[in-house]
């Protein structure tokens, strides 16, 4: 356990030592974004709307887009990478003559991308805080659910960057069809107890939903016990897929 | 007491190993064993089989039938701990492109378990024995074909394996890039390590290995050191005439072991040379005609060069 550990950690090491030669360019398109999002969402269009609940919509949207951000932070650099390591470079090819094993390759992304979750992330919470817009104690457990990010969208990217196969142009399928609905309709932006009773259930669906949902709660200091049942279906979602993802990679490296 | 030094095991042995794709057997139940601090080459055409028989050795292709043993182990059973043994260079180049030079041997070593100063000192060692000290800071894209094969084969070793598998180390490098590799490669057995390498250069086999195996379309045809395999299917002397296309058939007798036509050129192979030109007195031209040694290469064209007897 302890070795298998230590492998993982190893694959660990391997992202993080080549984020240090690209962290400027990276924090500048990944932290520039959700920036400008807070700032056009939030503050201009902001002022506009009314909710029809107290606090504003400042306050509303920012830890919804803490849960986007974190997402894309997680999803594109998996999946891209994943590609690239596996049908470009050949690194897994390379890592598949060592002691580490598919499960570890699998195991030492999903640190490295609560890593990359918690760095990001946590920048834009710190905005937030500075901004005031963190009304309770309880965010010091926004950090947990950032960790929970990494692996709750890494699993599904690595699948699919290994399933897409050679063509780097599928690997937008999922962008499109899976990351973009999930971003306008997983209750970021609006809530969705307005919306008509058949979207409901697509919506509850995804993982996006009960991230923001469980953002949106410690942010705000709306604890209750539904947070539970969220951050239950999230682990459920991390337990079906990443040992899919682990099982695709292991046929993938040993054939 | 006698303390009696038991023989040292044999780094590989495989019986009846078998690699199936489709309906087609790649490798096709062929036996050898690679006695512990050889070189043992594997020589063939593409195709032949030699590289899906590499990556059986570290379990990356599961066999579909045969026993095979890899420093005592099962590679598919225990194929963690084959790996920690072992140093593989495959023929892609695999380098981490996102990774300058000594960072790629670091990173390496780390998944062996080996790290922080140690892998660090290892590394330079190891760049140093390859002529690559001052390159630690290169990008990949900056080394030439030769760097980087030489840089693939120092990461392979940065673990200090026990068995170093070579699949064709100097295919697509130039011959001076060849030569630099040899030189290593040589030094590396010097030290004690059990080196398995596939190659279709046969100087390089001639050069480096004390034993080959010569494969063909899945099964080994052929096996034995390369001085043996010389004598056995070429003789000491071989005698090259031009031979042009059309002409009637050549002479035989008693003088000449082999007769191959190699396009225009007549390969006579004759442990008396100067008997064996005899038979073409006046025939051949002799300013265009050579006497040398027999090589390794004579053997290979004759054993893989035509067309195997078929349901054989």
């Amino acid at each position: 356990m302890v070795a298998s550990l230590a492998r993982s950690a190893s694959i660990w090491r391997r992202e993080a030592l080549v984020w240090r030669h690209i962290w400027r360019t990276s924090i500048l398109l990944n932290f520039g974004q959700p920036l400008m999002w807070l700032v056009a969402f939030g503050f201009a269009l902001g002022s506009y709307i009314s909710l029809g609940r107290p606090g504003s919509y400042l306050a509303f949207v920012a830890p919804g887009l803490l849960g986007i951000t974190a997402m894309n932070i997680v999803t594109f650099d998996t999946m891209f990478g994943t590609w690239v390591k596996l049908h470009e470079w050949g690194v897994y090819e390379a890592v598949s003559t060592t002691p580490v094993s598919p499960s570890e390759i699998v195991v030492g992304t999903f640190l490295w991308e609560s890593t990359r979750a918690l760095m990001y992330g946590g920048v834009f919470m710190l905005t937030m805080l500075l901004l005031g817009l963190l009304h309770s104690p309880w965010a010091v457990l926004l950090p947990v659910l950032l960790a929970t990010v990494g692996p709750l969208f890494a699993a599904p990217a690595i699948a699919w960057a290994i399933v897409t196969g050679q063509s780097f142009n599928n690997l937008f399928y999922y962008t499109e069809l899976v990351i973009s609905p999930m971003f306008f309709f997983s209750g970021a932006f609006f809530p969705v107890d307005r919306l008509p009773q058949y979207l409901l259930l697509p919506i509850w669906i995804t993982p996006l939903y009960h991230v923001v949902q469980i953002g949106r709660g410690l942010a705000l200091g709306q604890v209750s016990g539904w947070l539970w049942v969220d951050a239950a279906y999230l682990l459920i979602v991390i337990a079906v897929i990443a040992p899919i993802s682990i099982r695709l990679l292991n046929r993938f490296l040993t054939t | 007491m006698t303390d009696l030094p038991s023989p040292p095991s044999p780094a590989v042995v495989a019986k009846g190993l078998v690699k199936i794709y489709g309906d087609r057997r790649a490798v096709d139940a062929i036996d050898f064993q690679v006695p512990d601090g050889v070189c043992f080459g594997f020589l063939g055409p593409n195709g032949a089989g030699k590289t899906t028989t590499m990556r059986m050795l570290y379990g990356r292709l599961r066999r579909d039938s045969g026993r095979l043993e890899v420093l005592g182990l099962d590679p598919d059973r225990s194929r963690r701990e084959v790996r920690e043994r072992l140093g593989v260079v495959t023929q892609a180049n695999d380098l981490d492109q996102d990774l300058n030079v000594l960072e790629n041997l670091v990173v390496f070593a780390g998944h062996f378990g080996l790290r922080g100063r140690e892998a660090r000192e290892r590394a330079r060692e190891l760049l140093e024995f390859f002529d690559l000290g001052g390159r630690a800071d290169s990008n990949i894209r900056d080394l030439s074909g030769g760097l980087q094969r030489r840089l693939l084969i120092a990461r392979s070793l940065m673990h200090d394996p026990g068995l170093l598998v070579l699949d064709e180390p100097t295919t697509g490098l130039d011959p001076q890039a060849r030569i630099l590799v040899w030189q290593r490669i040589a030094e590396l057995r010097q030290r004690g390590v059990t080196v398995v390498l596939t190659t279709h250069y046969m100087e390089e086999a001639a050069r480096l290995c004390e034993e080959v195996v010569v494969m063909d379309q899945g099964r080994i045809v052929e096996r034995g050191t390369p001085r043996e395999l010389i004598l056995r299917h070429a003789g000491e002397q071989v005698v090259e005439v031009r031979w042009p296309l059309g002409t009637p058939a050549p002479p035989t007798g008693p003088e000449v072991r082999r007769i191959d036509l190699l396009g225009d050129r007549l390969l006579l192979f004759a442990d008396n040379p100067v008997a064996a030109l005899g038979l073409f007195r006046g025939r051949v031209d002799s300013a265009a005609t050579i006497v040398r040694p027999a090589t390794l290469e004579d053997v290979f064209i004759y054993l893989t060069g035509r067309p195997l007897e078929e349901g054989e």
